[in-house]
């Protein structure tokens, strides 16, 4: 799936995946509200997507895509200047790789196979970027994907990468992948009788009413509300069941 | 010059409805004082008898020299009981201080003896008590039934204030009271009563908190007084005020110590012990009025000086080492008051001009005290009214009273002018730190629209140098339609990857080895696969991360231009990039496998002159090895 606004490239872009290179687009956007309606219907394999839409930012579709399809829906920037920030804010919201416009379709394709394969295609840049962020906030991920990182960042091509670090070129793209992963914010994780009482709270039961459907005491059930709020960072019941819903985790 | 007004100093203004407010505080303690004095402190008093049927005999002694030990004996001797020629007398009964007080030692001598009947209608009502309020002369004793009852020789010094208490015999009918006196000195006994030993203890108490207690109290506090003050004046030097303070109290500690030290037994002592109290009272005089003068600001510097002056000489004048030491005295007292009198007017005059709250009370207790004082002289020259309260001490309480009055005044006046100029300190301050806000967040600005401004001249740098010649290239070749469709794209591809690294080269100060490295392989790549180039990467991935913006600037240049020499002149299919760090220095060598070229016969084009200007831009060792049909190497070493 593409969501793209602006038309020349939009159309270069449907050529260069056409089916005679095995590719099959599924639907094509140009603008946010739409995509958002689209993306509730179907899961692409891959959802390319330009950040800076007419109605909206792709931030949204990003993530939407991320949460509702969790790992089955592969989201990717489509991008002019590579923004190193702008790039890690959607790996943030679940964005797993990028195309710069102004590469060659046949740099297009190959970056859509790398991203169906389960890896991610990087510029030296963004792979120094995610390191360091990596490095900073403590949660790199142990074995060779900061070998991995480093050498990208260092302009090594994949190729040249595997055969000097003994890994098969696919491994050095799913290393890049496992890197953007660690940058996903992580939807908080509710119990199951945390969420079933958000549940019920969504269908708009009163406390009272979930101890009965449950079959615990009301004490219990505040209880649980309680500690939902703290696990979704919130204070009152309404922004509860907003971030829950955000998080997809009422659908 | 009269020096200029502290800004402490209180103002004039609005001190009329407070002078009288003033005044009404001076003269509540006195009225109350008086009603005190009169209705409340002589309670007991009056439930005594006023001895009645008093009878007289002045009992000659020759001319003897009155001392402690010719005293004793006489008080001790008894009167030829035969020789008594009694008449009627009431009491107070008083000679009075002849005109001259000059006592030479054969003057004549007299013992007065007074017969004192005890009325009748005591019997019963227990033992009989007699009060004397004051006895002026030599020694008193007291006579019953031919024997010697009681005297005083133990403090007859303090006789003229401290009463006489004597218990009498049970069933005694009369009693006879003995005081020796010289002639020209004269004597004075006061009111004699009789009642009930303990009525009569009582009364002797109630008399003795005015007479007594009060005045060493007095003289207790003066000396505290006296303390803080010099402690002040210690800490505060330039406060002449404080000096003065201390000094007044000095004064009144010694002129209220008469009343507490009793020289009886120490003729030497007792003569100059007097001299050194009638003094202070000189001394307490000008003290009072150099203090009232300094407080109201009255200049007058002679007569200052002349008040000193005065002091200093009376009080030499009346040392008992001169013939005339007891007239002098009394004149000096005279002078005293002749002197505060003068000040008073002086200062009066002042306050009447300029009336401020602690002038007109400083004015109030002067003439308060003046009054007193002169009361007070009368009373001791002229022995007339032996019954009389020596007032002067409690002048002296009020005059304790005005001055810490004054003197809290004045302090808590500095402290709020302190205060005020406090807040205005305080006020300019945050005046100033606003201004200094408002300038730091102007300086802000102008540094924020320089750097926007640098920003903006790099920016249009890059484009420059990045955009520009490749677009007028472009043009230029379009033009003379000698660019080839792939070669358009090639020089558009370009174009749009100098848009990508524009931003974030331009910017940062430093930048690492590898940063710059990438970004030219990413340049390169399309030009490369292109012309079938192979480039092999050998790059150490941790190379160092601090290199300057110049030296990041000019490696970059050089690799481009070595690697733009080995696409089109070198014929190279491959490129081997080398970037190893050894030691703090960073080495990079770029080896293409064409055919090379001689040095010495290249031409110009080739920009072997600026590598080695960039080179020597930034301490780098360069190196060319290249033979014809041997490819090249170029070395660049430099240290990070």
């Amino acid at each position: 799936m593409i969501v793209e606004d602006l038309p020349a490239y939009r159309d270069d872009l449907v050529r260069a995946l056409a089916p005679e290179h095995g590719f099959e687009v599924i639907q094509v956007c140009t603008d946010l509200p739409p995509a958002l309606a689209a993306i509730q219907e179907r899961c692409p394999d891959v959802l390319l997507v330009d950040l800076g839409l007419p109605r909206g930012s792709g931030f949204e579709l990003i993530q939407l895509a991320a949460r509702r399809w969790q790992g089955r829906c592969v989201p990717a920037v489509l991008t002019m200047t590579c923004d190193i920030e702008l790039m890690l804010d959607a790996f943030r919201v679940g964005a797993k790789g990028f195309l710069i416009k102004g590469d060659q379709p046949q740099q297009w394709r190959d970056a859509v196979r790398i991203l169906g394969s389960g890896g991610s295609p990087t510029v030296p840049a963004v792979a120094k970027a995610v390191l360091e962020f990596l490095i900073e906030s403590g949660r790199l991920p142990h074995g060779h994907i900061s070998s991995v990182l480093k050498h990208l960042a260092a302009a090594y091509d994949p190729q040249e990468l595997a055969r000097k670090l003994g890994l098969s070129t696919l491994d050095v793209w799913r290393s890049v992948r496992i890197a953007y992963h660690c940058l996903e914010q992580q939807p908080p994780s509710l119990s199951d009788r945390q969420l079933e009482v958000l549940k019920l709270l969504d269908k708009g039961l009163s406390h009272k009413e979930c101890a009965d459907v449950l079959g615990i005491g009301v004490t219990c059930v505040k209880t649980h509300v309680k500690r939902s709020y703290e696990k979704l960072g919130v204070n009152n019941a309404q922004m509860a069941l907003y971030e829950a819903r955000q998080a997809g985790l009422l659908a | 010059m009269k020096p200029a007004k502290p800004a402490f100093w209180p103002d004039a203004q609005g001190t009329h409805p407070w002078v009288w407010w003033a005044v009404a505080l001076v003269m509540l303690p006195l009225a109350l004082f008086s009603w005190w004095t009169v209705a409340v402190s002589t309670r007991y008093q009056t439930m005594l008898e006023p001895a009645q049927g008093v009878q007289a005999w002045h009992e000659p002694l020759g001319t003897v020299a009155f001392s402690h030990d010719t005293l004793t004996r006489i008080v001790r001797t008894p009167p030829s009981w035969q020789a008594m020629r009694w008449q009627s007398v009431s009491l107070p009964y008083f000679q009075e201080l002849g005109a001259s007080v000059d006592m030479p030692p054969d003057a004549p001598k007299h013992r007065v003896w007074l017969k004192i009947p005890v009325p009748a209608s005591a019997e019963g009502s227990g033992r009989q008590a007699l009060l004397g309020f004051r006895v002026q002369g030599g020694p008193w004793a007291l006579w019953a039934d031919g024997q010697l009852l009681q005297a005083n020789l133990a403090d007859w010094r303090i006789q003229w204030n401290v009463p006489m208490r004597v218990t009498l015999p049970l069933g005694a009918a009369e009693v006879l009271l003995a005081v020796p006196y010289a002639e020209p000195q004269g004597f004075a006994i006061g009111s004699v009563y009789l009642g009930p030993a303990d009525v009569v203890d009582s009364a002797w108490h109630e008399r003795n908190f005015w007479h007594l207690e009060l005045p060493r109290f007095m003289t207790v506090v003066s000396f505290l007084l006296m303390f803080i003050s010099f402690h002040l004046a210690w800490m505060r030097p330039r406060e002449p005020l404080f000096v003065l303070l201390g000094l007044n109290a000095l004064a009144w500690s010694v002129s209220c110590m008469l009343y507490t030290f009793d020289t009886t037994g120490n003729d030497t002592l007792s003569i100059w012990f007097g001299s050194a109290v009638d003094s202070s009272i000189t001394w307490v005089v000008v003290l009072v009025t150099l203090f009232a003068f300094e407080l109201e600001r009255v200049q007058l510097p002679t007569f200052r000086s002349a008040l000193v002056a005065y002091a200093v000489g009376s009080t030499l004048l009346t040392l008992p080492l001169w013939d005339w030491q007891k007239n002098a005295l009394i004149a000096q007292q005279y002078g005293n008051v002749l002197a505060f009198a003068l000040s008073i007017g002086l200062l009066a005059w002042h306050v009447a001009r300029h009336p401020r709250r602690e002038g007109v009370v400083l004015v109030l207790i002067m003439v308060m005290q003046l009054a007193l004082g002169v009361h007070t002289l009368d009373n001791l020259t002229n022995q007339t009214n032996p019954d009389s309260f020596y007032s002067f001490a409690a002048g002296i309480a009020l005059m304790y009273l005005a001055f810490t009055y004054v003197m809290s005044r004045r302090t808590v006046a500095a402290l709020q002018g302190a205060e005020r100029h406090e807040a205005e300190l305080r006020q300019q301050l945050a005046q100033q730190a606003q201004r200094l806000q408002e300038q730091h967040t102007r300086l802000q600005q102008l540094e924020v629209q320089r750097q926007l401004s640098v920003q903006h001249d790099v920016i249009m740098q890059d484009l420059h140098d990045r955009l520009g010649s490749n677009l007028t290239t472009a043009l230029l070749q379009a033009r003379g339609g000698s660019l080839s469709p792939d070669e358009t794209v090639l020089l558009l591809q370009d174009l749009t990857n100098e848009l990508r690294f524009m931003g974030k080269s331009g910017l940062n100060d430093t930048r690492g080895i590898n940063d710059v490295l990438a970004e030219l392989r990413q340049r390169v790549q399309h030009r490369l696969k292109h012309g079938g180039i192979e480039l092999v990467w050998d790059v150490d991935p941790e190379l160092p991360t601090g290199a300057n913006r110049e030296t990041a600037q000019h490696i970059h240049a050089m690799l481009s231009e070595a690697i733009a020499n080995a696409i089109k002149h070198a014929g190279a299919t491959r490129i081997v990039l080398s970037a190893q760090q050894q030691g703090g220095r960073v080495h990079i060598s770029l080896t293409d496998n064409g055919h090379g070229f001689d040095p010495a016969t290249v031409e110009q084009g080739r920009g072997l002159p600026g590598l080695s200007q960039r080179a020597a831009a930034i301490q780098a060792n360069c190196s060319v090895d290249t033979e014809y049909g041997k490819g090249t190497k170029i070395a660049i070493d430099f240290a990070v």
